[in-house]
């Protein structure tokens, strides 16, 4: 008799293991304290996690930047008197951006203090942060219950008379909830970035057709510079560029500005799968890596990228843009190591046949055990070792036709039992379309697949 | 408890009373009422926060489900049961909504980075101590489905639709982590007249 420990007593002991470690959870001193003190007074308090992180003398300065902006506008400072949350508030906005601290230490964040009111709404722009790789709004909406604006790509931001913004990031969300959103306040306050101004300096005008349900005009018009951070900014067109995935990947442009580094990267390469299936590396935030100086990792900030898109020569192409914190003391050679999942197309290919079996190329084999179905529309039971090493090659599985079309997966469903995994992959082929072959065009994990240098002076 | 405030002056009441003490049902909670419940479940609700996005970003999920709750607070109607079940809720959709973000965006914190802070041990004289350390070993991917389907008491449908991953997705990392976990479970299994017993065989 073999005793067997079923998953039903795992789920159990799983979420016991859980709850018991759940329940022992205390919080350190320093949060309680932050967490009480945001709760319990007025002003003051600093962002729970900056908190932890930022320097002592980095925090109360930022703090300090936001505290005044925000003390700009009676009316905030006056709801800012009464809300029990405003040092989260404060330490939220301090938290958003580490680079802040050095735009008012190097004197180009800039007080606006425009405002304007219409519709029982006040909008105002309290003051603007502008270097070579972003512009940073802060604004407030004052008023009956404000919501968020959407500041949009539109019209709505206009630099010198003209559309230059192709992306935002409006900050609010760490407002909801607050007591100052929609529930209850009167104030709503945020940031919004989006494309660095064109040229060095001009007219920023900023427009607010609808504020919540509201309609009317709220218009600022305002004097931006970014020259003074310009000056302490470097701008390197890399064109760096290797061989990648069966493609090309580049690094087409670093800007090193005060408050970060930018890097924009593209891949440009082919397709598979009748062009549905555009072949480009995934990056993975976290495994693409900046090394500076003595090879130390740049703390990554964000990234950024779109869909892949056909190109007129019928490649395809991705483009990211990676942010990374400033780069000090900055290297003569700025490494970038790219990792993720990089596409292996067609790595394995099994006649659907049942009880068909392959060695794929690394070794490893695998077996169709069961058909369900139809050519045109079933399902096929797949089983294989799983890989030790943390690649994922048959977890992108798609038929091929009889006329050799690629066709997408409509459903998949795996699991993995002692290293042993089962994948049940479904297809539905259009009438007159049968698939004759199940086709591995995976992704594989990669900590690094690539890897490209920039001499930053050149 | 009604709205009764502490003579101490302590920003919050001494509480005597713990998770499993009868707490008085309030219709609506004030301020004082809220902070006692806060006190009783907050340690909580920020390891469930932690087991799903990491410590580092913890705090800042706690202090933003609290910030929420506080808003919200004149809807909210139970007991202290009834507010860490509802502050965990608004703590794992906090979560969630980061996730996303990350995966959207993909702000600060690498997610696939080496964990900088694993998860406590839990009391080695605990049943589940070994169990646990298999948990601790995952990485922050499998712990995460791991946490919101065992913590965050989301089916398996739900965490892909909240998180926009395929199901299959989902099912193969749960899948991946209950594997290590079961070698752990066999392992730290308690005695055997205490666990499900199967034989082969058996038509059950």
């Amino acid at each position: 008799m073999k005793e067997t420990l079923t998953d039903t007593n795992l789920d159990d002991r799983i979420a016991e293991a859980f709850g018991e470690w759940a329940a022992d959870g205390e919080l350190s001193p320093e949060l309680a304290r932050s967490l009480r003190a945001s709760l319990r007074r007025n002003t003051g308090t600093r962002r729970l996690h900056a908190a932890l992180k930022w320097s002592a003398i980095a925090a109360p300065a930022v703090a300090l930047m936001l505290v005044a902006a925000l003390a700009l506008s009676p009316v905030t400072a006056a709801w800012a008197q009464q809300l029990p949350l405003v040092g989260g508030l404060v330490g939220r906005l301090a938290g958003m951006r580490s680079g802040w601290t050095l735009a008012e230490a190097n004197g180009f964040l800039q007080d606006v203090g425009a405002e304007v009111t219409a519709n029982g709404y006040t909008f105002r722009v309290d003051s603007v942060i502008a270097d070579p790789a972003e512009t940073t709004v802060f604004w407030s909406i004052t008023g009956d219950h404000p919501k968020a604006p959407d500041f949009g790509v539109g019209e709505g931001v206009l630099f010198n008379g003209e559309q230059f913004v192709t992306h935002t990031e409006t900050a609010t969300d760490y407002l909801a909830g607050a007591a100052i959103g929609d529930d209850s306040g009167n104030v709503v306050a945020g940031t919004f970035s989006c494309d660095a101004l064109p040229v060095l300096s001009g007219t920023l005008d900023v427009t607010l057709t609808k504020i919540g349900d509201v309609t009317g005009s709220w218009h600022l018009s305002f004097a931006v510079d970014r020259s003074r951070a310009t000056g302490l900014t470097t701008t390197l067109t890399s064109g760096q560029q290797i061989p990648c995935a069966g493609g090309t990947l580049r690094v087409d442009r670093v800007v090193l500005a005060p408050t970060q580094t930018v890097v924009d990267v593209s891949w440009t390469g082919p397709s598979v799968a009748d062009g549905d299936y555009p072949c480009c590396p995934r990056l993975t935030f976290g495994q693409v890596a900046m090394l500076g100086a003595d090879g130390a990792k740049v703390r990554p900030r964000q990234m950024s990228g779109g869909p892949a898109v056909e190109t007129s020569a019928g490649l395809w192409q991705s483009h990211w843009t990676l942010s990374f914190d400033r780069v000090d003391p900055l290297p003569e050679t700025l490494t970038i190591g790219f990792g993720g999942e990089v596409y292996v197309a067609e790595e394995t290919r099994v006649p659907l046949r049942e009880g068909q079996a392959i060695t794929a190329a690394d070794g490893r084999s695998l077996a169709v055990t069961a058909i369900t179905g139809s050519a045109r529309e079933g399902g096929a039971t797949i089983e294989y070792r799983a890989p030790d090493q943390p690649t994922l090659p048959y977890e992108d599985w798609q038929v091929r036709d009889q006329s050799g079309l690629l066709h997408k997966i409509t459903d998949g469903s795996g699991e993995e039992i002692d290293g042993n995994a089962r994948l049940v992959e479904h297809w539905q082929l259009e009438p007159g379309s049968e698939a004759v072959e199940l086709v591995s065009a995976g992704y594989w994990r990669a900590t690094e697949f690539a890897r490209i240098q920039i001499d930053t002076h050149r | 408890m009604g709205g009764s405030r502490t003579t101490s002056g302590e920003p919050f009441p001494s509480l005597a009373r713990s998770l499993g003490e009868p707490v008085q049902e309030v219709t609506s909670l004030n301020e004082t009422t809220f902070l006692a419940y806060l006190k009783l479940c907050q340690g909580q609700v920020y390891r469930t926060a932690w087991a799903i996005v990491g410590r580092d970003d913890a705090g800042d999920m706690l202090q933003e489900a609290v910030a929420q709750a506080w808003s919200a607070r004149p809807t909210f109607q139970g007991d202290a049961d009834g507010f860490r079940a509802w502050l965990k809720r608004i703590a794992v959709n906090r979560c969630i909504d980061l996730l996303r973000r990350r995966q959207r965006l993909m702000p600060l914190d690498p997610q696939r980075l080496p964990e900088p802070d694993p998860l406590p041990a839990l009391d080695a004289d605990s049943p589940n101590a070994e169990l646990w350390d298999a948990v601790r070993t995952l990485d922050l991917e499998h712990r995460q489905v791991l946490a919101l389907r065992y913590l965050g008491d989301l089916s398996l449908e739900m965490i892909a639709e909240r998180l926009d991953l395929p199901l299959g997705t989902v099912k193969s990392r749960l899948n991946r982590a209950l594997t290590r976990l079961r070698v752990a479970a066999f392992a730290s299994a308690p005695p055997a007249d205490q666990r499900r017993i199967t034989c082969e065989g058996d038509t059950d």
